[in-house]
């Protein structure tokens, strides 16, 4: 049989290669995603993720876990609200809870899916309260047909800009392009590994970062 | 260092190709795949040929439902998409052609909004279809019903909305605007978490 998706993983690898000299840190994000849909408009989430940054040695930033719900609200949309809770392993630093509403329109155009997804989220850090607004445009395509089958791959990419506010705070921007591979491994699961390339505030003193997201997704 | 090391076995290992673990696994293979035209019956290629107006650049699919495989070949002529359809000895069961929606005819979607009214409140029609069977035809007099728009039957792809839920329904018209079947069509899902 041939393969219709080797080429894939060249795409992949690229963003580690092409930019390992102009990152200021690489990040590695491991985390585990629940999801289950009841059958009616409702849907939940939910996610445990762990930071790590690499930048001197393997340094383990924080943990955090989050619940989302969605409803259908139309034929190809939703809207969404989530709370976040962030453990930071930095005692000088206050913990964070996160609030987010949101509102996602997708459509499939033949085996390609794109999806517009505005978000507002609130950020609680001991007094601080930021705020954020957030347009992300995402898509996937199964490498292999009109739909990742079990043991397909599929590729995933996304970009996102980030307006950020706070009291007492100059506004800030930032930009994040991500590329990826999943596969489904089962019905049930599958894997993800995604990598992003982040400008932070880069109207300012732009920061430069590279996560790697691995991820496992599994549906109840 | 040694974590790293042991995180991108992990990786590789998880994404080692597809074909070891389609062995291995022991749930009902239900899959359509993208194959070679040498991986196509032989008599369905020349069918393809003869039907597809010798169209160069044709799609090969191979579907797998349990024990059941059917074959399916895609391809574009003056703008609309075909789909031709094989069982697995390459036999001919119909030719697909995409429709825009408003080419209906007036007094036929009177027909299908009915039979769609009694379903749910709200729904929109995603896809239209002319579907054309084999009636043990030649590829010849199948292609001349296609130029006469000869069809059978109108299948159509709708998303309904009701309180509960967001759905979607395959059913099939015949050329007159009679209710023939319907069947459900998974819920599409997402290849993305997008929380």
């Amino acid at each position: 049989m041939t393969s219709f998706y080797s080429r894939a993983f060249l795409f992949v690898l690229l963003p580690l290669w092409s930019f390992s000299q102009v990152v200021d840190d690489v990040i590695v994000q491991p985390s585990i995603n629940i999801s289950w849909e009841t059958g009616n408009r409702w849907s939940f989430n939910s996610v445990i993720e762990q930071r790590n940054s690499t930048e001197d040695s393997f340094k383990a930033l924080h943990i955090q876990a989050a619940q989302f719900a969605s409803y259908d609200i139309g034929f190809y949309s939703q809207l969404g609200l989530g709370i976040m809770y962030r453990e930071l392993f930095d005692d000088a630093r206050p913990e964070e809870v996160r609030f987010t509403e949101q509102y996602v329109y997708s459509r499939k155009y033949n085996a390609l899916k794109i999806a517009h997804r505005a978000r507002w989220d609130q950020r609680l850090r001991g007094d601080r309260t930021t705020h954020r607004w957030r347009y992300l445009l995402s898509s996937s395509l199964p490498l292999n047909g009109f739909a990742a089958d079990v043991s397909e791959f599929y590729l995933t990419a996304s970009l996102e800009t980030v307006f950020i506010a706070e009291r007492n705070e100059r506004p800030g921007y930032d930009q994040r392009f991500s590329l990826g591979i999943g596969r489904q491994i089962n019905k049930k699961l599958k894997l993800q590994l995604v990598t992003e390339y982040r400008f932070e505030d880069f109207t300012a003193n732009t920061e430069r970062l590279l996560f790697l997201n691995i991820g496992v997704y599994y549906k109840l | 260092m040694i974590r790293y090391k042991v995180l991108w076995i992990c990786c590789v290992l998880a994404f080692a190709k597809a074909e070891l673990s389609k062995a291995q696994s022991t749930q009902k293979i239900e899959r359509e795949e993208k194959i070679d035209a040498i991986d196509f019956p032989k008599n369905a290629l020349q069918t393809v040929e003869e039907i597809g107006y010798s169209r160069k650049k044709v799609k090969f699919y191979r579907e797998t439902d349990g024990d059941k495989t059917s074959y399916e070949a895609k391809l574009k002529y003056k703008g609309s998409k075909y789909s031709i359809e094989f069982n697995q000895n390459g036999i001919l069961e119909d030719v697909e052609i995409d429709l825009p929606k408003r080419e209906i005819p007036k007094e036929t979607r009177t027909l299908l909004n009915r039979r769609l009214d009694t379903i749910a409140r709200k729904y929109r029609i995603e896809k239209v279809q002319l579907q054309y069977l084999n009636k043990g035809q030649t590829s010849l007099e199948i292609q001349t019903r296609i130029d006469r728009k000869d069809f059978d039957n109108y299948e159509i792809i709708v998303a309904f909305k009701d309180k509960r839920k967001i759905y979607r329904k395959e059913i099939l018209f015949d050329n007159k605007g009679a209710f023939i079947q319907e069947r459900d069509i998974k819920r599409q899902e997402y290849d993305f978490i997008l929380f």
